[in-house]
Order: C-alpha cells, then sequence, then structure tokens
C-alpha cells in the first residue's frame, strides 16, 4: 500500500494543478513537466543499471517521425498506432544499438550512444525532410490525438507517466530489479553469482527505448506541433532526461518526477520573462543543475531527502521508521518485498555425475604474461567431499591460478573440468549456474543493499526457490540474522566474511573455491570461520580454498597443494607438505634449509 | 586516382587539426580517466577568442595569436580544474558525477557565449582565406595548409614536453601508474592540474588552427565532439599518440568519404566508424580487447 | 631516524596492522619477516603514504609524517620500491631512471647516481634505451631497486625484491643489495619472504604475523630461532 501513496499525490496534485490553471501558458508548463518527467523516467529505467545513456534522443526522434509520417501518408494512420509502431522500431534499434557494448567493461556503452542520434540526425535530415508538419485533424479529437481543449493532453500525459511509473515501481520489487541494483553496484560480483548481465541491460534499454519513443509523440502533439528533426533528435532532449533524473535521483522510480517538477517550471518561467533577452536561460538551468548536482549532491534529491529522513527519525525514535534493529542507518534503497519472479527459469540444471568423476580436475595449466611464465604444467583433482588447500610463497602463481579456475584469465595451455565439463570458458553466472560458488579475496557486496539482499541476489541467481525467505534463513543459520537490514559498511570483517560465505553458499554448491577467506580475522575469528563453512556445507562438496596463513589453514584442510614459481612442488597430506624440503625452502629462502641442518 | 588524391590530400590536413583537438582529450583522460564532454566548447571558446581578437581591434591573424590563445587556455583549463573538475576524480568509478559535470559545464559555456553573441555565425576571413596553389591537379587551400602546419608545431612541442621535461616525463608516469609515481616524489594534484590544463589549450589551439576556414556559433563544439572522441578511441583511449594518429586518420575517412557518398553526410562515416571500433576494438585499432566473463 | 609508535591501518575495511611499534636507527637496516598476508607490504605503504593508517603515530627524525602528503614525504628522503615492482612498461629504462630523479635533492646529482646504479646492476647498462616492459622478471626488479637509488634516499624501503624471481635472478638482486650497503649509508627496511637473504643483509629484523609483531631480535639471533619458521609453515622443523 504504502507504494500507492506517491501515485495519489501526484494524481491530486495535477488534479489541483489543472484545475486552477487556465492561461495558455501556465497549461503549456504543466504539459511538459509532465512530458519531462514521462521521458526522465524513461531514461532512468537504464540508468537502475548504472547505464548513462546519451543517445535516447534516438530514440524520442524515432517516435516523433514514425507517428508523423505514418499520419501524413496515404495509410492515415492514427497516432496511437504510429505511436506503438515508433516504440517498436526504437525498442529494436536499442537492442541493436546496446547489445555490442553490454559485454564490455567500463563506460564504452555511454560513448557509443553519443553518436545514434547524430546519425539518424543526418540521414532524416538530408535523405528526407528535417522539417515535417503534423497534418490538422480537429474532425475527430480520439482518432487523431487532437484535442480542442489543452487540458486533456495534461490528463493522456499524466496516464502515460503513471503507466511508466508503475512499470518502474515493478521492476523495483522484481527480481528484475534486484538485478538492475546488483548490475549498477558492482557487477563482476553480479556475474559471479549467476546474473544474467547482458540479458538484463538489454530488456531494460528495450522498455526504455520504447517508452521515449511514446513520451515523443504526446511532445509533438501537444507541445512542439511540427516534428523537426533538429529538435527531436537534438542534444537537448537528452540534457533535459539527463537533468531531471540526476536532480531528482538517478535509477530512482520517482526522482525525475521530483526533478522535472523543480527544473521545468523554473526554466520555463525564466524563459517567459527574461527569455527575449538572454536567449539561453532555459538551457542555463539545466546546466547549473547537471553542475550543482555533480559536486553537492551526486545521488540526488530523493535519496538525499529519504537519507536524511531516516537519520532524523533514527534520532527520534531510537530506531528506524520502520522499526528494523539495525546497527548504523538503514541501508538506502527499496526494501525487500515480497518478490514477483517474472523471469521463471526451471531450477538449475545440475550435471548428472558418473561415479568416481572427480569435481574438480586442473589438467597442465600453463600461463605466462610477457616473458614471465608464471604458471606451468600444473595438474591435480579433487574429488566430492574433500577439502585441498593451495599453499605457496607470494609471486608463487596461487592467485593465477585461482583466476584461471574462476574463469578470470583464460590458460596458454591445459584444461580444468568440473564434473567432466569443461569450465575453463565459460561465462560466470553459467558456472554459478552448474554449482561453482566463490568468495573474493577483497570481500566483495552489493554496498547500495543490505546484506539479506545481498544474499537474496546470489538466491535469485541459482533460481532458489523463495528467494528471500531462503536467504533470511541463511543469515540466521550464520549468525547474521540481526544485522539483516543493516548498512553493509556497518559490519566488521568478520561478519563481512561470513556473509561472502552466506552467500556463497545459498546456491547449495558441490564446488566452493574461497580465495584467502582469512586475512583479516584474528586467531579466535579463523577458527569460527571453518566451523561456519563446516556447519553450512554438504558432506559432498568440495572445497578448495587459496591461503597465505599456512599455520590456520592445514588444521582444517585434508590436502595441500604447494607452489612455488608456478609449478607443483609438493602435494599431499598437510603435515607432508609442510615438512618437506622444497617448501621450507619456496617459503624461508633457499639458504634456510643449509643453515638448519648446520644446527 | 586524382580524384582519390583531391580528398586525401584535404582530409590529411584537417585530419592533423582533429589530431590537435583530440590530443587533449586523450591526454586529460590518460592522466586522470576523466571523459571530458566539454572539451569541444573549449574550442568553441577559443574560436571566439581568435575571433575577438582578430576582428575585435588588435587584427592579430590566428595563426600567429594561437601562443596567445595556448597560454590563456591553460590558465583557464587548470582554473577549470582546480574550481570543478578536481572534485569528480579520485573517487573511485564516479563517471556518473564526471559525465554530468562536464556535460554541464560545457552548456553554461555555449550558453554564455549565445547571451553574449547571439547565435550568429562568425568568420574569421584573414587576407589570403581563399588563397591556395595547385601542385599538380591538386588545390592546396592556404588557411588549411598553415592550420596543418601549426598542428605538425604544437604536436611537436608537445613531444618534446613529454619525452624531454621533468613535468612532461611526470605526467606520462602518472598516466601509466599513479601509484608508481607517487613512490617517485610525483605530486598527483599538481600533474592533474598541468595536464588538465595542458589538455585544455592543446584543444584550444585546434580551434585557432580551425577557426579561419570553419564559421563559428556558440554550438559548434558539437559538431565536433564525436569527432574528437572517435579519434581518441580509435587511437586508444588515454594514448596521447594514439589520438594524434586517430585524428589523422578520421580526416581522411571523413574526406575520402566524399568521393562515394555526398559531403553531407560525411559525418554519418565518421559516426558509424566510431561505433564500429567501440564494437569491435574498443581499446583502439593497436590496444587489446576486454570482456565481461 | 623512524619511530613508530600504535600503528593501525588496512584496506577497504580490513585491518592489517594493529597497533604496531617500529624502529628504524641512522643508517640501520631493519628486515621485515613474516608470512604472505601479515602486513609487511601495508607496513611500507603506511610509511609511505599511500595507506592512510587508522590511528598511531610516525615520525622520521622528529617530524611527523602523518603530515605530508607521499610526494612529500618522497622529498624527504622516504623512497619506497614498491611490490611487484611497477616500472613504466611503455618508458626507456633511461627514462624510468629519470623519473627516479624526480626528487628535487635528487635532480642535480642524475648523472652521479645513474654511474652508481649501473655498478649496482651493471646488466640494466646495455638497456638504457630499451622499453621498460620489454625487460625480464630479474631486471624489471633491477630497475625499480635503481630507479629508488637514484632519489638519493634517506631511508629506502624496498618490498619483496625477490618476489617471483627465478633462484638466480633473486641471488643477483641481493648481491647488488649487498653492494649497496657497501657503498651507501642510507638506511634501508627490506620486506622479504626469503627470511635467510633479507637477515643476511641486515642488523635487525621483526617479524610479522597476522598484522602484529611477534617477534623482534637482532638478525644473527633469528637465524637461529625455530618461531621463525613456525610463523610461516605453522609447524615444528
Amino acid at each position: 500500500m504504502r507504494r500507492l501513496v506517491p501515485f495519489a499525490v501526484l494524481v491530486g496534485a495535477v488534479a489541483l494543478l489543472d484545475g486552477r490553471l487556465d492561461g495558455r501558458f501556465h497549461v503549456r508548463v504543466l504539459t511538459l513537466a509532465i512530458v519531462w518527467a514521462l521521458a526522465g523516467v524513461a531514461w532512468n529505467l537504464m540508468a537502475k543499471a548504472g547505464q548513462i545513456s546519451l543517445g535516447h534522443s534516438a530514440f524520442t526522434g524515432i517516435g516523433a517521425y514514425a507517428f508523423t509520417m505514418l499520419l501524413r501518408s496515404d495509410a492515415d494512420v492514427s497516432p496511437w498506432i504510429g505511436m506503438a509502431v515508433g516504440m517498436g522500431i526504437a525498442a529494436f534499434l536499442a537492442l541493436a544499438v546496446g547489445l555490442p557494448t553490454f559485454r564490455l567493461k567500463g563506460f564504452y556503452f555511454t560513448l557509443a550512444t553519443i553518436s545514434f542520434p547524430l546519425i539518424l540526425e543526418l540521414l532524416v535530415a538530408h535523405n528526407g525532410d528535417p522539417e515535417l508538419t503534423v497534418p490538422f485533424h480537429p474532425e475527430n479529437e480520439w482518432r487523431y490525438m487532437e484535442f480542442a481543449d489543452a487540458h486533456t493532453y495534461v490528463w493522456i500525459g499524466l496516464v502515460m507517466l503513471v503507466v511508466a511509473l508503475a512499470i518502474s515501481a515493478l521492476i523495483d520489487v522484481t527480481s528484475f530489479g534486484f538485478a538492475l541494483r546488483a548490475i549498477r553496484d558492482n557487477e563482476v560480483l553480479a556475474r559471479a553469482v549467476g546474473i544474467r548481465t547482458v540479458a538484463w541491460k538489454s530488456a531494460a534499454f528495450i522498455i526504455s527505448a520504447a517508452l521515449s519513443a511514446a513520451m515523443a509523440v504526446l511532445w509533438v502533439k501537444a507541445v512542439l506541433r511540427v516534428t523537426v528533426a533538429e529538435e527531436v533528435f537534438g542534444i537537448t532532449v537528452v540534457i533535459v532526461m539527463l537533468s531531471v533524473a540526476f536532480v531528482g535521483g538517478v535509477g530512482r522510480t520517482w526522482g525525475p518526477v521530483v526533478g522535472a517538477a523543480f527544473l521545468i517550471p523554473l526554466a520555463m518561467f525564466l524563459d517567459d520573462t527574461i527569455g527575449e533577452s538572454v536567449p539561453g536561460a532555459q538551457e542555463l538551468v539545466y546546466a547549473a543543475a547537471l553542475v550543482l548536482v555533480a559536486l553537492l549532491i551526486p545521488e540526488g534529491i530523493v535519496p538525499a531527502v529519504e537519507r536524511g529522513w531516516e537519520r532524523l527519525a533514527g534520532a527520534l525514535f531510537g530506531s528506524s521508521p520502520r522499526g528494523a534493529r539495525v546497527r548504523g542507518v538503514l541501508a538506502p534503497g527499496p526494501r525487500p518485498t515480497p518478490l514477483l519472479r517474472i523471469a521463471r527459469r526451471p531450477p538449475r540444471r545440475r550435471i548428472p555425475s558418473p561415479p568416481a568423476t572427480p569435481v574438480l580436475e586442473v589438467e597442465g595449466v600453463a600461463k605466462s604474461f610477457g616473458a614471465n611464465q608464471v604458471l606451468s604444467d600444473v595438474t591435480f583433482r579433487v574429488q566430492a567431499g574433500e577439502r585441498l588447500g593451495l599453499i605457496g610463497p607470494n609471486g608463487a602463481g596461487k592467485t593465477t591460478l585461482f583466476n584461471i579456475m574462476t574463469a578470470h584469465l583464460r590458460a596458454d595451455a591445459g584444461r580444468v573440468l568440473f564434473k567432466g565439463v569443461a569450465i575453463d570458458r565459460m561465462r560466470a553466472p553459467r558456472r554459478y549456474e552448474l554449482g561453482i560458488s566463490r568468495t573474493f579475496q577483497v570481500p566483495q557486496g552489493f554496498h547500495l543493499m543490505s546484506p539479506l539482499d545481498n544474499v537474496a541476489v546470489a538466491a535469485i541467481g541459482a533460481s532458489v526457490p523463495h528467494p528471500m525467505k531462503a536467504s533470511m534463513a541463511m543469515l540466521e543459520r550464520v549468525g547474521l540474522a540481526d544485522l539483516a537490514l543493516a548498512e553493509l559498511s556497518a559490519l566488521t570483517v568478520a561478519e563481512t566474511k561470513t556473509l561472502e560465505l552466506a552467500r556463497a553458499m545459498v546456491s547449495d554448491p558441490e564446488l566452493l573455491l574461497l580465495d584467502e577467506p582469512l586475512a583479516g580475522l584474528n586467531e579466535t575469528e579463523r577458527l569460527r570461520f571453518f566451523e561456519t563453512v563446516d556447519d553450512l556445507v554438504d558432506p559432498q562438496t568440495a572445497i578448495v580454498v587459496i591461503e597465505h596463513s599456512v599455520r590456520s589453514l592445514i588444521r582444517y584442510v585434508e590436502s595441500v597443494v604447494a607452489l612455488d614459481e608456478g609449478r607443483i612442488i609438493a602435494e599431499g597430506p598437510p603435515e607432508a607438505v609442510v615438512s618437506n624440503p622444497q617448501v621450507i625452502k619456496a617459503y624461508l629462502g633457499s639458504k634456510w634449509m643449509g643453515h638448519a641442518r648446520d644446527q | 586516382m586524382i580524384e582519390f588524391l583531391q580528398f586525401l590530400v584535404p582530409g590529411i590536413l584537417i585530419g592533423g587539426v582533429y589530431a590537435l583537438l583530440a590530443s587533449g582529450l586523450g591526454l586529460i583522460f590518460g592522466v586522470m580517466r576523466v571523459v571530458n564532454f566539454a572539451q569541444a566548447d573549449f574550442m568553441m571558446l577559443a574560436m571566439y577568442l581568435s575571433w575577438a581578437i582578430f576582428a575585435g581591434g588588435v587584427g592579430l591573424d590566428p595563426f600567429l595569436a594561437a601562443p596567445l590563445v595556448f597560454a590563456a587556455f591553460f590558465v583557464g583549463g587548470m582554473a577549470v580544474h582546480w574550481l570543478f573538475v578536481r572534485h569528480v576524480i579520485g573517487r573511485r568509478e564516479n563517471h556518473d558525477a564526471q559525465v554530468i559535470l562536464t556535460i554541464g559545464l560545457g552548456l553554461i559555456f555555449q550558453n554564455l557565449i549565445l547571451i553574449r553573441y547571439s547565435s550568429e555565425p562568425r568568420v574569421v576571413a584573414p587576407s589570403y582565406a581563399n588563397d591556395g596553389d595547385f601542385v599538380g591537379e591538386i588545390f592546396i587551400s592556404r588557411v588549411r595548409l598553415y592550420a596543418f602546419l601549426l598542428s605538425v608545431v604544437v604536436a611537436a612541442l608537445l613531444f618534446l614536453f613529454l619525452n624531454r621535461t621533468r613535468t612532461g616525463r611526470a605526467i606520462r608516469a602518472a598516466s601509466e601508474n599513479w601509484e608508481a609515481a607517487t613512490y617517485m616524489g610525483v605530486d598527483i594534484g599538481r600533474t592533474n592540474l598541468i595536464a588538465f590544463g595542458v589538455g585544455t589549450a592543446l584543444t584550444a589551439v585546434g580551434g585557432s588552427a580551425l577557426v579561419t576556414f570553419q564559421s563559428i556559433t556558440p554550438f559548434v563544439g558539437l559538431r565536433f565532439v564525436v569527432v574528437m572522441f572517435a579519434a581518441v578511441v580509435l587511437g586508444g583511449l588515454g594514448s596521447v599518440g594514439g589520438a594524434f594518429v586517430g585524428g589523422v586518420l578520421i580526416g581522411i575517412i571523413q574526406s575520402v568519404s566524399q568521393v562515394w557518398t555526398s559531403a553531407a553526410v560525411k559525418n554519418v562515416w565518421v559516426f558509424g566508424l566510431f561505433l564500429l571500433i567501440l564494437y569491435v576494438r574498443p581499446n583502439g585499432l593497436f590496444g587489446k580487447v576486454q570482456r565481461a566473463i | 631516524m623512524l619511530e613508530i609508535s600504535e600503528l593501525s591501518a588496512g584496506y577497504e575495511g580490513i585491518p592489517a596492522l594493529r597497533a604496531v611499534d617500529f624502529k628504524v636507527g641512522d643508517r640501520a637496516r631493519v628486515a621485515v619477516l613474516g608470512p604472505n598476508g601479515a602486513g609487511k607490504t601495508t607496513l611500507l605503504k603506511t610509511i609511505s603514504g599511500v595507506v592512510a593508517p587508522d590511528c598511531g603515530t610516525m615520525r622520521l627524525e622528529g617530524e611527523d609524517l602523518g603530515k605530508l602528503a607521499s610526494h612529500r614525504r618522497v622529498e624527504a628522503g622516504l623512497v619506497h620500491v614498491p611490490q611487484g615492482r611497477m616500472i613504466f612498461a611503455s618508458m626507456t629504462v633511461a627514462d624510468n631512471l629519470r623519473l627516479g630523479s624526480h626528487r628535487a635533492a635528487a635532480r642535480d646529482r642524475h648523472d652521479e647516481r645513474r654511474e652508481l646504479v649501473l655498478e649496482l646492476f651493471p646488466a640494466l647498462g646495455g638497456m638504457l634505451r630499451r622499453d621498460g616492459g620489454a625487460l625480464s622478471g630479474g631486471q624489471q626488479q633491477m630497475l625499480a631497486i635503481a630507479r629508488g637509488v637514484m632519489a638519493c634516499p634517506r631511508l629506502l624501503m624496498l618490498d619483496e625484491p625477490s618476489m617471483g624471481l627465478a633462484p638466480r635472478a633473486s641471488e643477483e638482486i641481493f648481491e647488488g643489495i649487498a653492494r649497496l650497503s657497501e657503498s651507501e649509508t642510507t638506511a634501508m627496511i627490506v620486506v622479504e619472504q626469503r627470511a635467510h637473504e633479507a637477515l643476511e643483509i641486515c642488523e635487525r629484523a621483526y617479524v610479522l604475523e597476522s598484522g602484529e609483531v611477534v617477534l623482534e631480535a637482532a638478525a644473527k639471533t633469528l637465524l637461529s630461532d625455530e618461531r621463525l619458521a613456525a610463523t610461516y609453515l605453522g609447524s615444528e622443523i
């Protein structure tokens, strides 16, 4: 119910304003505020995944041109149908534009989006018409979206805005929204817990593009009245979208509504009063807003207000508004709600294993960086239920080997098999689905989410039934239930490491890869950590641990592989390996052995 | 063949100017990993400054005024860095703030100029503006030749600065590995400041070179923004040398495309090529492709 | 010369140093030993200002280091040769050395220092025009140390100079360091895994484990201390 309150406020506010305003100019301001709020909501869908588009004017341009050309054609197509066609074309184009960049690291998506509207504008202006008049059809208001009463456009815009907001709000509470927030927060981790990042980004981009095309039809019909390439494909479209979204709150459903409510009236009243003498006044409002937001509140007004309110409430009532037991401030962002599972996938297909197939086989792996041979001919196996420790001095190649096992690096030679299936080139989400979980050397987390949501993302990635329930149960098992809604940064190191473990275990993996799990823990915490692992794993789960602290490790594992200079120098039971002269030499230096013998 | 050369030669000449424009963007990205969307507006401002110096009574030829423009924008760039940009770098993965800050700054420059000088196109026409020489059958415009030569001279000076001076070497070191540069005693805040000033000034001189054959409006930067990005991405993000090569290639492609398609859509080729590079070789012609696993 | 007390520091919230007391006397050579992940590198990075301490004080000849930015500490004579070498791969060996002389006090002594480092590591002599990235691992390590020596350090900090090197290359490195300690009077901190090699060139040693100093002794006595091996491998030898 709480989620419906802002919708009621929005409709009420528009109704109130619409009833009082009668001057043409005021109605125009209200209409444009709605149009740009709609545009901002559409743009923000992509920003939910942390993707900044500078090319949304390609979609508004397509929307405007599609409906105008169809309306002008002999077929005399209604703008409503034209709108649908434009949305379809925009969605298709979005997929074509976005897909190639969605697998690249960095901000290539942002760069790629710059040139699309420019190409389209040039082609349209050169081969078509830089300016198309929209035929005037007063005879049938609804068929031609041609209303004599300007207030009607306000209401049509409001309906479209509410639909867009509903889509955005719905995304927030489903696994779709979880996936997008996870991608924005930490893409590498999102992939490691089974989130299909490319698919989710594409889906968000398609919806975002289609809504932008729809917005353009309303914009042209209600305000512009003529389709001008320079305007509908123009950079100003992007600037206004950016401003309303960033001022309100980037990625936040209600952000653009707040941003538009502030900026559009301000810009238009300035333009109305001093626009004659100061031609760029409107643009200066947007520009100043962008600069100020970047320097002062990069997260935007909505999250800043939310945060402030929660601090205040915490101070006044001694707890968060919703009475959760929390240490630190409540994590911002939507609270976990019952998930509507919109992407139903069949439960994960595990590989049926023929008896006696090792869970993990590393076969003849070699790797060099330039002239440095980092690994040569590394071969070992891990059976179901076995715990294997991987040790070696700094620079021995442990981390490189781990990165090859987790497919972050590609080996020059050799293979890595999971239950007989090659996994060294498999993408992270797929490996996770097969039943391989990992932790990270520097603990990774979704910092914009609560610990509960951190685990829930992993549960969603593994298609665990009832992910929220399963995640809460997991937190109870590891003793973090009290901190389920805390802010991630309020956790101690030991709690962070335990959370990593909970996240890795919620999918019930068959192979668990632990990357230096003990770093930063003291002696008691180290013992507790391994107790927690034992408590969580199935007896059949194989575990591989890379660890610096040999002393703590050998008490836990059943077998050890020791690396030095990229080769296996010893393997077997822990006591045998650590008393192996080669291993001592590798750790303490070649002269140590001779010295020890002299004693 | 002659027709091809008739487009190739002007392509190389204008490509030299693009190289200069792009080198500033590449330097700034290389040193502080900031994609500066206001870069093309520094070019626009420099064009207005050249115009003001030429038309505003002093009458100084824009090619001769280039050192003045360089100095003014070196200082101006450092001021912009100190007032604004330094606040959004260093925070890890803070691209959002960098993108909107630089877009906002560019927009402010455009509209302040619009308010002061209106949108009426301004032209800088020195007496030799329409002169040129035939080399064989190929016509070489005097102003474009001078623009190219100016770019070559500035490129050579930049090369000397980066390789032969203490500050230049510190900038190269910081752009390769800021942590290692810190261990050498390099003041990263200072190299960022100077690199931003130099990067701004390089693009500004590119504006001086353009001004004799490109009319000036407050929004002229928009026409060059993608050209600059295309050059930088083609040569590999962050490599100043790469940006030079990229700039020349973009000039050639843009010009030679007119053999097949009309001049009005020559930029479609540039934009299309830009996308193609982003898709297939995102780290530039000479870089490695990195994909998420 | 360097006096550190109660120093705690960490990365991304993970504590790596807990209340460490540490001293380097004038012209002293101090080894810092301990297994991987003990906090040795964090100690050096905190001294050179790349990692900010959570609490504690650091004084270089009485002057509070906490107030100095990292480049100022280099100007004060604290020179750090980082783990993993971090040479400038796209720059020539000669330019790498030139960057070593970036420190104001070293600028005018570039030529003289270059002669010195080429004596320490003769192998670099023939490679001045080569790009740093084209050198082998051992040569890169030599370059990294040489680059540090160029700065005329008052206190030189070497982080794992033998890491990832084959025995022969690592021997060459230690020979160079030994030559350096003969010809120069600079103080030195050597962080090493290979305990014996480090103890041979140092007078005192600290052993770190899990971010705490567990042993502090003269190098000679540590050479025969079984507790050292136990901190590495957790077993009696």
